[in-house]
């Protein structure tokens, strides 16, 4: 399995990492600049090598344009067109899922993040290829289940792959 | 822990009963050919009333065995929707309790717009009813736990009245990650996943819906 991960420096996606090269498989870290339209661009050059693209990177848009992460996900989606055995894991962040009213975080993380969710579940809603999963979950929490969870759906993304994922903290559970 | 399973006897039922039995767990696993029939409702009771202490409630069997209205037994014809009056049940009775957990299947067909397939009407609606009665309990977030697990086709009986040409994963598949979900249920709970099988389907669901002649 060849995983291209669009960052390495948190602590999920360092664990992430550890854990697919321990799993034996190839990892590539784009560590991409996600405000540099360049670096952006740039990352195209990994697709025809890779079988996975890890889109697990977040950063604000500093401009109006779409936000960086949306733009990784465009590259990818476009390149990989009808293309059935290359995924694409979205990691996007709860607040998309979250009412405005409800929400009392930053409104642009909010907002870009819904921009994003609604730009891929439309993709997901075709019935052609690149598969495509997008994962809703808080990235700074439960990096051991989130690792395990990931591993296993790579592992077997040859026979069964989630659309959707919506990865909750049980209630109840302590923080 | 202790599991209660619906439709344990086949397919998807069948695989997780084995493996948390083989895992060490109790398994209180209730099938129509055991003589359970979910749309009975005196059966609902008795599983509900035999299993208030368990931990998982893996409500897997959907009631209504063929989606034709014309092959369906009377009793099923009354709008009887045997999954979602169980899901319903065990959901009341571990109101607010948070260590109890419901993994329900669901089916990816309730994000297809294929209701001109009337072959399929029925079953899209009640999955849908039961993914809309979850909902409506993880908002209010009070408990119990419950993950909506939908999932595309697989080889189990209920998939024989789809045309061959339709993907079908393995049952062994999507069990798996069941299992994988029950077993790190204190870390982790996915309010809602959708599952399918890679590739998808050769064709949109209009063009299947032509060839077939059902539009």
């Amino acid at each position: 399995m060849k995983i291209l991960m669009i960052d390495d420096t948190t602590t999920l996606n360092m664990a992430l990492k550890d854990a697919f090269i321990q799993k034996g498989w190839t990892v590539t870290v784009a560590n991409t600049d996600l405000n540099d339209s360049q670096s952006i661009l740039d990352t195209e050059k990994y697709a025809d090598d890779v079988d996975i693209c890890l889109n697990n990177m977040y950063t604000p848009s500093n401009t109006q344009e779409k936000h960086g992460q949306a733009r990784i996900s465009d590259i990818f989606l476009d390149k990989w067109d009808l293309n059935s055995v290359k995924y694409i894991i979205n990691m996007i962040d709860m607040s998309a899922l979250i009412n405005a009213e409800d929400y009392k975080g930053d409104k642009q993380v909010r907002l870009d993040n819904v921009m994003f969710n609604a730009m891929t579940t439309v993709f997901n809603a075709r019935a052609e290829g690149p598969n495509v999963c997008n994962a809703y979950m808080d990235r700074d929490s439960m990096i051991e289940a989130h690792v395990k969870l990931f591993c296993h759906v790579i592992e077997n993304c040859i026979t069964v792959w989630p659309s959707q994922l919506v990865l909750n903290k049980p209630l109840g559970a302590v923080a | 822990m202790k599991i209660v399973i619906t439709g344990h006897k086949t397919g998807l039922g069948e695989y997780v009963s084995d493996a948390m039995i083989a895992q060490g767990h109790t398994v209180n696993g209730y099938s129509r050919s055991t003589g359970y029939d979910i749309n009975d409702a005196d059966v609902r009771d008795a599983i509900l009333l035999e299993n208030i202490d368990a931990d998982v409630f893996f409500n897997n069997a959907y009631g209504r065995m063929h989606v034709d209205f014309d092959d369906m037994p009377d009793h099923w014809k009354r709008g009887e929707n045997g999954q979602l009056k169980l899901l319903e049940q065990f959901c009341d009775a571990w109101k607010g309790r948070t260590d109890k957990y419901i993994l329900h299947s669901g089916s990816k067909i309730v994000y297809k717009n294929i209701q001109k397939i009337k072959q399929v009407k029925t079953y899209r609606i009640d999955k849908m009813d039961c993914s809309a009665l979850i909902k409506t309990y993880i908002d209010a977030g009070l408990g119990p736990n419950i993950c909506d697990f939908s999932m595309g086709m697989f080889d189990t009986p209920m998939a024989d009245v789809w045309p061959d040409y339709f993907i079908r994963g393995k049952v062994e598949d999507y069990g798996k990650t069941m299992v994988m979900f029950i077993n790190n249920k204190e870390t982790i709970w996915p309010k809602e996943a959708v599952f399918d099988n890679p590739g998808r389907v050769e064709f949109g669901p209009l063009e299947l819906a032509k060839r077939e002649g059902w539009v």
